[in-house]
């Protein structure tokens, strides 16, 4: 302070202007609204949190060389860009890898089980997480928080779909294990599975042509 | 913030299947859709779209492949998918603002009710205020719930409470509600008056009663003088023991002569043309000031509440007038009433448009105190200050302009800076040198030295006994 006076001593010596103080008194941070929530969780960690589990999935997944790059680009695009299809898009990358890495479910023929049982369900659980978390940092600004009940609610329902679906991969892994061969027929149960999932799940509008839709 | 800028991220930024998103969704309250009273389903954000998609194709692909390792790394998500999007949510989150019962000086506080339908995950609330900003949270809510929302504010007068959006979110953060909006109520905070250990007193007093002695004979006062008897003394003022004493042959009565009480008329004159902050940046009106900042018409509300407080407990007039507005005066009253009549008087001071400029100063009553708070940022209240000192009238000037802070100034609004307060501090020697005792309330103690100083000056003129009984 006593260097900014002693400067415009000199300028008004010379006729000039003073110059505003350098600093005055330190001004906080605005405050903000504030809403009282029992535990909260910074959306910033949230938003970062798809970011990890792409990379975790690519480690799964068998990736190498150059698909570092590309999961390294989707990790950032699912962090900055959640609401793009960035997750959806990785996923597909993520099956590419299992489809060209050979059958993680294969059978061991000398111990008689199936080694890749484990990763296999670490696969399947964070794709889940991604794609979830992926979902739920597409409603979450950086700034904004998060109360710890939602995230509990999203993971219940995660963990509660997941304990259907690795069920799903025992019963696979026990059925390799019992029978390695002869299966041929079980695709075309998962097919008929699939079709039959998306005529029950599809919401019916989707599906109906509305009256006087295009008229406009 | 534009308002564009304010809205993304609000259902916009995931644009939902064209035909699934419910019709009048962005206006809450509204009636329910066309496929019952529950209202239409929730929308269906891109993120299941896309999820779906990938999860049946890796799906088909798998056991057309006869690969289950593929099939099964989907299956997960794609059954959570498709079950959240058969089994949404329908109907709308409702968001009651509950209006507080009390709002007190340094925080506001609103209790939102929210109800939300089966099957919701979050609801995803925005809040904000013209000063804080917006706050993004995602909270739970089974069902029903109440959340406290909290801003810290040293602002009174007229404000507005929490503007509030809310949009539910359904399973796996995959389905989206209608966006809805509530409109921010407007409280009124009342000033709270800081202590004050004496006050002065004007030059004469009104009336014949009150908490004071004035100068005048009269009914209640202390004692004044013993003299003789004259026609029209009351028998019952006959002191006795003095007649006594003076006059043992009864030749000459002798009566107690007493002060007559009087009260003080005290004028309070608000200037509430301006409201202006301590960042000379927010004046010109354009920038918010921020919420912890005091304005000038903060400091004035709660001086006038300090000053009125003061009078009217040992029961003198206050009357209230406003420079900005005149339909805004307050006759001069007593009493715990006139107190609540003054506080909420005060209260809804605010600028308003383009005050006409006063030809001549409002009248005053004979003898009354004024108390003048303005910023004295144009001279129009100093002129009408001494107009009234000019007249008789005693006259404190209280500079209600915050401690201005220049950090982050530009050189062109220092140098503006300086020539306001150039301008500024000759009006208030002006006022000076006219008579006028000059306060300057963002400096507590100073003020508080001030005011007593003048309380002892005001208590030894001759037209005060002394001070008020408190």
């Amino acid at each position: 302070m006593r260097l900014w006076a002693l400067r415009n001593r000199v300028r008004e010596l010379f006729g000039l202007a003073p110059v505003p103080p350098p600093r005055g008194a330190a001004v906080p941070a605005v405050p903000r609204v504030r809403v009282e929530l029992s535990g909260a969780v910074p959306g910033a960690i949230l938003r970062l949190v798809p970011g990890v589990v792409v990379v975790v999935v690519a480690l799964l997944a068998g990736c190498s060389g150059g698909g570092w790059v590309l999961a390294g680009a989707a990790a950032l695009g699912v962090v900055f860009w959640p609401s793009r299809p960035v997750a959806a898009s990785f996923t597909g990358l993520a099956a590419i890898w299992v489809l060209a890495g050979g059958d993680l479910l294969a059978l061991d023929p000398v111990s008689g089980s199936v080694p890749g049982v484990w990763r296999m369900g670490g696969l399947m659980v964070s794709v889940h997480l991604l794609l979830v978390s992926s979902a739920l940092a597409g409603h979450v600004a950086w700034r904004s928080f998060v109360e710890r009940a939602v995230l509990l609610r999203l993971l219940r329902g995660v963990l509660a779909t997941q304990a259907a679906a690795l069920s799903l991969l025992v019963l696979v892994a026990w059925l390799r294990a019992w029978q390695p061969v002869g299966m041929e027929w079980l695709r075309l149960v998962a097919v008929l599975g699939v079709a039959v999932a998306v005529a029950l799940a599809l919401p019916r509008e989707w599906l109906v042509r509305r009256a006087g839709r295009g008229d406009g | 913030m534009s308002e564009g800028a304010f809205r993304r991220g609000w259902g916009d930024e995931e644009p939902p299947l064209a035909g699934a998103r419910p019709e009048g969704a962005g206006h809450a309250g509204g009636p329910a859709g066309p496929q019952g009273p529950l209202g239409r389903p929730w929308a269906v954000t891109g993120s299941l779209v896309w999820a779906a998609a990938a999860g049946l194709t890796i799906v088909a692909l798998g056991g057309l492949l006869g690969r289950p390792d593929v099939a099964l790394l989907v299956v997960g998500p794609l059954v959570a998918g498709l079950w959240g999007a058969w089994l949404r949510p329908r109907g709308q989150v409702w968001v009651d603002l509950v209006p507080p019962e009390s709002v007190t000086v340094g925080e506001l506080r609103q209790t939102l009710r929210l109800t939300t339908p089966p099957g919701t995950s979050a609801v995803r609330l925005r809040l904000s205020r013209p000063e804080h900003g917006s706050t993004e949270v995602l909270v739970d809510v089974p069902l029903q719930r109440e959340v406290d929302a909290v801003a810290r504010s040293v602002r009174t007068g007229p404000l507005p409470l929490f503007h509030v959006e809310h949009q539910g979110i359904g399973a796996g953060a995959m389905t989206v509600g209608p966006h809805g909006e509530e409109e921010a109520e407007t409280v009124v905070v009342l000033p709270r008056g800081r202590a004050m250990p004496a006050l002065p007193m004007p030059s004469r007093l009104r009336g014949l009663t009150g908490q004071h002695d004035s100068r005048r004979f009269g009914q209640g006062g202390a004692l004044r003088d013993v003299h003789p008897f004259q026609p029209g003394d009351a028998v019952r003022q006959v002191d006795w023991k003095v007649t006594a004493r003076r006059s043992p042959d009864l030749e000459q009565l002798y009566v107690r002569r007493t002060f007559a009480l009087g009260e003080a008329a005290v004028v309070l004159v608000v200037d509430s043309r301006d409201d202006v902050g301590p960042d000379p940046a927010t004046w010109s009106g354009i920038h918010a000031i921020r919420p912890d900042d005091a304005t000038s018409l903060d400091l004035a509300r709660q001086a006038a509440m300090t000053v009125a407080e003061g009078y009217l407990a040992i029961g003198d007039r206050v009357a209230v007038e406003d420079l900005g507005v005149r339909r805004r005066a307050l006759r001069p009253g007593t009493g715990r009433h006139q107190l609540d009549r003054l506080v909420q008087q005060l209260g809804l001071l605010r600028p308003e448009g383009d005050p006409p400029t006063r030809l001549r100063p409002p009248r005053m009553p004979a003898g009354s105190l004024v108390y003048l708070f303005s910023t004295f940022l144009d001279p129009e209240a100093a002129d009408m200050a001494r107009a009234w000192r000019r007249t008789g009238l005693t006259v404190i000037a209280v500079d209600v302009l915050p401690n201005v802070r220049t950090r982050g100034l530009d050189a062109r609004h220092w140098l503006a800076m300086r020539l306001v307060r150039v301008d500024r501090e000759d009006r208030l020697a002006e006022l000076v040198r006219a008579g006028v005792e000059v306060v300057r309330w963002a400096d507590a103690d100073d003020t508080t030295a001030r005011l007593q100083l003048a309380a002892r000056r005001s208590h030894r003129r001759p037209g005060v006994a002394r001070g008020g009984r408190r």
